[in-house]
C-alpha cells in the first residue's frame, strides 16, 4: 500500500511538539502510557472563550507508530468543539495511517490521550465554576 | 573377466552415496568426505587441498579453467578472470560499489532485478553461475577421489549470511548439479572439525577471520547438541583487506621510486601475488623481502617489518573485537565462562590476531586443526551426520539477522529476533482498511535496523483478499525460517481456511525461473559432466576386473598359464592402467574389452579350480560367490579341467 | 524416525487423556505435532506443545531438557532420507517447538505468555497511574536534555542507579505475582486466575517502562559526550 505523503509527513517531521502551559485554566493536559511497548504520551489542548480548541501540542516517547498517532490527533482536535474533539475514535487513526495490528495499541493511546486532556480540562472548569 | 564369477573380496559397496562438505570461499575452496575410518578428510588435488576460487574465461567467452589453471590467467587476462565472487553473492551493486574500483572486471545490474552481474567476454553471468563452477570443479575432484558419483553436498557460509546470500549459495549448488543437505555456518563446522559435539558440555568461541569475511560464534554444545547462541560479524573484513592495504602501502613506495602501478591491472597482480608473499612471511619473521617484477625485465626487492605491518592492519584487528565483545554480550556469557576459542580461516596464522583475541578472551586459542581446512571438514562431518546417521548428533542453528516487516513511515516492525534457533516462523494477521480492498502488500526485510531504509529488503509482495468490507477479511500470514535461514511464506485466509503459498521474490537473488534458465543453459557443460560420470563408471568396472585378474593370477590358476598367455595377460592389464589415467571412458572401455579377451584361459583354470575344490564343500553356491583360497585348493585337483 | 511419532502413545495409562490426548512423547508429554489437528480443535499453546504444565514459576533445566528432546526427533536434519517433502514438514513442525522454546524462555515471557492466552481484556487492560506516568515523562526530558549538558550526565547515572534500583525490586514483585497465579492453575480456578492477572499486568506494564528508560538511559550515556569532542 503506498502511503499517501501527509501520513509519511507526520513521522519525518510531526506536527505540534512541545508543551503549553500547565496550569493555565484553559490548558487541558493528558498524559497516557502504553504498558504493551512502554511508550509515554503527553497531549495539551487550549480551548477559546467559544469552547473551540485553539491550539494543541504533544510530547510522545515512543516509537513511530505512536509519535504519528499523537501528531496526527494534535492536528485534528486544533478547530474541534470539545463535543466533536471527544468523537475522534481510535479507529479512525488506524483507518488514516494504515496501522497494521501489532501498532493498533498506539491509537488507542492516542484516542485515551484525547480523552484524558478533554477530561482535565473539564476539571479545571469545574473548580474555577 | 569372461565368466561371471566374482573374484573379488568382500563384496564393494555399491552405488554407496556419499554426501561431501564443502567451503565455498572467497579466495580458496576446498572439499572433504568422512572416510571408512570415520574421519574427515580433505581431498587434495595435484596442486594441494585448496581450489583458488578463480573462473577463467576464454576470449569466446567459454569456460576456460577453475582454480590454479584460472590463477594463472588473473595476470595475462585479468579482465576475464573472475575472484571474489563470494563478496558478490545475493547482494545488489549499490552494496557492493565501493569495492568495484579494486576488482578489474566489470559488474552490472541487470534491468529487472537488482543482482548484479559480471560481464565476462561479452556475457553477463550471476555470482551463483560464477559459483557453480567452483562447486562443480570440486564436485568432479571429489568423484575422482572417491571413484563414484557425488551429488549430495553441505556447503558452509559466513554465519552473518543474510537470506538473499544463503539462497544464492544454494542456487550455486543447484546449478553445479549437488543437491545442497544443508547450509552450514562456518564456524559452527569448525566446531564439529575439532570433535568438540562429542564433549558432555561446553561453551565455545569461534574466531573465523578468513580471506573475505569476518565471523564470529559463541557456540553452546551439550550431549550431541549443538546451539547456536549468539553470531556476529563483518561480511566485509578479512585478510584480502590486509592485502589491500599492503598493496597500497607498497604501491606508494613503489611510486615514489618511480613505478607506477594503480591503473594497470597486471601490473596491480604481479603486486598483489608479491604482498600476499610479504605478509605470509611476515607470520613466521620479523623481518621480510620479496624479490617481484611488478614491471617486465625490472626486478624490485620489497621488504617489510613485522612492526609496520601489524601498525598497518592494528585498527582492522581491533575492528574484529568490536562484534566479538557483542556476540559475548549476545550470548549471556562472560569471556570466564569460556572452554575453548577455536582460530578459522589463514588470516588467523598472524601473530597480531592470536595476541588480540587471547586478549580478548584471556585464553589462548586453538588452531591446532589447520585453520584454512577445518570448516571443510566439520561441512564433511555434518554431511556424514546428515546421511549415516552415525554420530546421535544435531546442529541447531540461528538466524543471524531479524526478519521484519515494513509498517507506515517505513519502520519495521520485527517478526523474528536475531539470533532465534531455526527452524523459527511467526504469524501476523492482516486485514484491510479500505472497503473492497483486494490485496495486503508485505514488504519483508532483514536487519536489525528500525528504519527500512537501514535494512535490507528480502521480499515484497500481495496477499490477495476477497473484497469485503473494510476491517473484515482477515489473513495470517506465516514467515518460516528453514534450517538454512532462509525465508518461506505462506497465507491463510482465516475466515474460508484457505491457504496459499507465496511465493518469495528474492529482491537480489534469482527467481526460481532464473535458477531453470541456467539449469538449461548448464545443459552444455552437463555434457562434459556425463563423459566424466561414464568414465567413472568404467573405472569402478575396470578395478573389478584388475582385481580379479590379480587374484586369480596369484591363485592356483596363476602358474598353469603359457608364458604367452601370461604375457598377453601382463600386456592387457598395463594397457588398462594407461587408459585409466586418460579419465576418459571410451579407451577404459576398450582397455578392459582387451583384458577379457586376454584373461579367457585363466577364467576357464580358475573356474575349475573353484568347481573342484567345490566338490568337497556342500555349500557350492556360496563358493561360487567367494574367492578361491588358494591354500583350501588340494594340490590332487591340479590338472583336472572342465571343457 | 517418523515411525516413532506415527504412533502416539496415546493409551499410555498416565496420559492426561482429556487435556491432551494425542500425548506422543513419554518424556515430556507434549502434544504430537505429527499428525492433522481434529475438527474445531485449539492450537496448541507453548506449554503443550514443549509438554510442559502451564505454570510461570518453572525449572529452567526442565524447559531445556523438553526442547531437546523433541527437537532431536522433529529437525528437519533427521528426514532428509525421507524425501523434501517429509523435509518441508519437519521444517514447520520444528519451527514450533523452538518458537514455544524460545517464547517460554524466561520468567518474564511465561508471565506475558499466560497473559496473551488469555485475552486482551478491556477490564482487565493495566492504565499506569498518572503517577508513574509523569514519572516516566520526566526522567525522559532528562535524559534528552543530558546529552546536551555535560553537568547532567552526572546525574543521568544517578538516574540510572535509580532505575536498575526500581527494575530490581520489580522482579521481586513479578516473582510474587507469579506464584500466586500458579497457585491458581492447580486445582484450576477461573475466579483465582483472573485475580491473578492484575497484579502480573501491572508488574509487566511497570517493568516495561522502567527498561526503555534503563535502555535509553544507557544509550544516551554511550553516546559522545559532547563535552569530550572526538579524541
Amino acid at each position: 500500500m503506498a502511503y499517501s505523503e501527509k501520513v509519511l509527513d507526520h513521522y519525518n517531521n510531526p506536527r505540534n511538539v512541545g508543551a503549553l502551559p500547565k496550569d493555565d485554566p484553559t490548558v487541558g493536559t493528558g498524559v497516557v502510557g502504553a504498558p504493551e511497548c512502554g511508550d509515554v504520551m503527553k497531549l495539551q489542548i487550549k480551548v477559546g472563550a467559544n469552547g473551540v480548541i485553539e491550539d494543541a501540542r504533544f510530547k510522545t516517547f515512543g516509537c513511530g507508530s505512536a509519535i504519528a498517532s499523537s501528531s496526527l490527533a494534535t492536528e485534528w482536535v486544533k478547530g474541534k468543539t470539545l463535543a466533536e474533539a471527544a468523537a475522534i475514535r481510535n479507529t479512525d487513526i488506524v483507518q488514516e495511517l494504515n496501522l497494521p495490528p501489532i501498532k493498533i495499541h498506539c491509537s488507542v493511546l492516542a484516542e485515551d490521550a484525547i480523552r484524558a486532556a478533554l477530561a482535565d480540562f473539564a476539571a479545571k472548569q469545574e473548580k474555577q465554576a | 573377466m569372461a565368466i561371471q564369477i566374482s573374484f573379488g573380496g568382500e563384496k564393494r559397496q555399491e552405488n554407496r552415496t556419499v554426501a561431501v562438505g564443502i567451503d565455498l570461499g572467497t579466495t580458496n575452496s576446498l572439499v572433504a568426505y568422512v572416510g571408512a575410518d570415520g574421519q574427515p578428510h580433505v581431498i587434495g588435488g595435484e596442486d594441494g587441498a585448496m581450489v583458488p576460487s578463480v573462473i577463467a574465461f576464454d576470449a569466446a567467452g567459454q569456460l576456460h579453467a577453475v582454480g590454479h589453471r584460472a590463477n594463472a590467467q588473473l595476470l595475462t587476462h585479468p579482465e576475464r578472470t573472475i575472484y571474489s565472487v563470494k563478496r558478490m553473492m545475493g547482494r545488489s551493486a549499490q552494496e557492493i560499489v565501493h569495492e568495484l574500483g579494486m576488482l578489474p572486471f566489470r559488474v552490472h545490474t541487470a534491468q529487472g532485478s537488482a543482482a548484479v552481474r559480471v560481464e565476462v567476454a561479452g556475457q553477463k553471468l550471476t555470482p551463483p553461475e560464477l559459483s557453480a563452477h567452483v562447486l562443480r570443479e570440486l564436485k568432479r575432484r571429489a568423484e575422482a577421489h572417491l571413484g563414484h558419483a557425488v551429488d549430495k553436498a553441505v556447503v558452509t557460509v559466513p554465519a552473518y549470511f543474510n537470506d538473499a546470500q544463503r539462497q544464492a549459495t544454494k542456487d550455486a549448488g543447484r546449478l553445479a548439479g549437488l543437491d545442497v543437505l544443508r547450509i552450514v555456518n562456518e564456524p559452527t563446522a569448525a566446531a564439529l572439525a575439532y570433535g568438540l559435539d562429542k564433549k558432555p558440555a561446553g561453551k565455545i568461541v569461534v574466531y573465523d577471520l578468513g580471506g573475505g569475511t569476518f565471523d564470529v560464534s559463541v557456540l553452546a554444545m551439550h550431549e550431541g547438541l549443538t546451539e547456536v547462541l549468539a553470531t556476529g560479524g563483518d561480511t566485509h573484513l578479512g585478510g584480502d583487506d590486509f592485502d589491500q592495504l599492503l598493496v597500497a602501502t607498497v604501491a606508494e613506495q613503489l611510486e615514489a621510486a618511480g613505478i607506477t602501478v594503480r591503473g594497470d591491472a597486471t601490473r596491480l597482480q604481479q603486486l598483489r601475488k608479491a604482498c600476499i608473499a610479504l605478509k605470509i612471511a611476515l607470520s613466521d619473521a620479523e623481518h621480510a623481502s620479496v624479490t617481484a617484477e611488478i614491471v617486465a625485465g625490472q626486478r624490485v626487492e620489497l621488504t617489510f617489518d613485522r612492526k609496520d605491518f601489524e601498525r598497518l592492519i592494528a585498527p582492522l584487528v581491533e575492528k574484529t573485537l568490536g562484534p566479538c565483545r557483542q556476540a559475548l554480550r549476545d550470548s549471556g556469557l562472560v569471556a570466564a565462562e569460556l572452554d575453548e576459542v577455536l582460530l578459522v580461516g589463514g588470516s588467523t596464522r598472524i601473530p597480531l590476531v592470536r595476541r588480540k583475541v587471547a586478549e580478548l578472551f584471556g585464553k589462548a586459542p586453538r588452531g591446532d586443526i589447520d585453520p584454512d581446512q577445518v570448516v571443510a571438514l566439520g561441512a564433511a562431518v555434518q554431511a556424514d551426520i546428515m546421511t549415516t546417521g552415525r554420530r546421535d548428533m544435531l546442529l541447531l542453528d540461528v538466524t543471524p539477522l531479524s526478519l521484519g516487516m515494513e509498517t507506515v513511515g517505513g519502520v519495521v516492525v520485527k517478526i523474528i529476533n536475531r539470533n532465534s534457533s531455526i527452524p523459527a516462523s511467526a504469524t501476523e494477521e492482516f486485514t484491510t482498511s479500505v472497503d473492497n480492498q483486494t490485496g495486503v502488500v508485505v514488504h519483508v526485510l532483514q536487519g536489525d535496523r528500525e528504519l527500512v531504509k537501514d535494512c535490507r529488503s528480502l521480499a515484497k509482495f500481495v496477499i490477495p483478499i476477497e473484497p469485503l468490507p473494510a476491517g473484515l477479511a482477515r489473513v495470517a500470514v506465516t514467515f518460516l525460517i528453514d534450517a538454512n535461514g532462509i525465508l518461506h511464506v505462506n497465507a491463510k485466509d482465516v475466515r474460508t481456511g484457505r491457504e496459499k503459498t507465496i511465493e518469495v521474490k528474492p529482491s537480489y537473488g534469482l527467481t526460481d525461473d532464473e535458477v531453470l534458465r541456467m539449469l538449461e543453459d548448464a545443459f552444455d557443460n552437463a555434457e562434459e559432466d556425463l563423459n566424466f560420470r561414464l568414465y567413472l563408471d568404467a573405472k569402478t568396472e575396470a578395478e573389478q576386473i584388475l582385481e580379479a585378474t590379480r587374484r586369480a593370477l596369484a591363485g592356483a590358476a596363476g602358474p598353469r598359464l603359457t608364458v604367452d598367455e601370461r604375457e598377453d595377460i601382463d600386456g592387457a592389464i598395463a594397457g588398462l592402467l594407461a587408459a585409466l589415467r586418460t579419465e576418459q571412458s571410451e579407451p577404459v572401455r576398450k582397455a578392459q574389452r582387451r583384458l577379457n579377451d586376454a584373461t579367457w584361459r585363466l577364467a576357464e583354470l580358475a573356474m575349475a579350480e573353484a568347481l573342484n575344490s567345490a566338490v568337497h564343500d556342500p555349500q557350492l553356491p556360496a563358493v561360487l560367490a567367494q574367492a578361491p583360497d588358494p591354500a583350501a585348493v588340494k594340490p590332487d585337483h591340479h590338472g583336472q579341467r572342465i571343457k | 524416525m517418523a515411525e516413532q511419532f506415527d504412533h502416539p502413545a496415546a493409551d499410555s495409562a498416565d496420559a492426561p487423556r482429556t487435556l491432551r490426548p494425542w500425548v506422543f512423547n513419554p518424556l515430556t508429554g507434549a502434544v504430537d505435532l505429527t499428525r492433522q489437528p481434529l475438527a474445531g480443535e485449539p492450537e496448541p499453546d507453548h506449554f503443550a506443545i514443549l509438554g510442559l504444565p502451564q505454570r510461570i514459576l518453572l525449572d529452567a533445566d526442565a524447559i531445556e531438557i523438553a526442547h531437546r528432546s523433541l527437537i532431536r526427533g522433529l529437525h528437519p536434519d533427521r528426514f532428509h532420507a525421507q524425501g523434501p517433502e517429509a523435509v518441508a514438514r519437519a521444517q514447520w513442525h520444528s519451527s514450533r517447538v523452538n518458537d514455544a522454546w524460545r517464547g517460554l524462555k524466561t520468567l518474564e515471557q511465561r508471565a506475558a505468555y499466560v497473559l496473551t492466552l488469555a485475552g486482551e481484556n478491556a477490564d482487565e487492560r493495566y492504565r499506569p497511574p498518572p503517577a508513574l506516568l509523569e514519572q516516566v515523562m520526566e526522567a525522559n526530558e532528562a535524559i534528552d536534555e543530558a546529552g546536551h549538558d555535560p553537568a547532567a550526565r552526572v546525574q543521568l547515572l544517578e538516574l540510572l542507579a535509580n532505575f536498575r534500583a526500581q527494575r530490581e525490586a520489580l522482579a521481586a514483585d513479578l516473582a510474587k505475582a507469579a506464584a500466586a497465579w500458579d497457585a491458581a492453575q492447580a486445582p484450576a480456578d477461573a475466579a483465582a486466575s483472573a485475580a491473578a492477572r492484575a497484579p502480573l499486568r501491572a508488574v509487566l506494564g511497570q517493568a516495561r517502562y522502567v527498561d526503555n528508560l534503563i535502555g535509553r538511559a544507557t544509550a544516551a550515556l554511550s553516546a559522545p559526550d559532547p563535552a569530550y569532542p572526538a579524541n
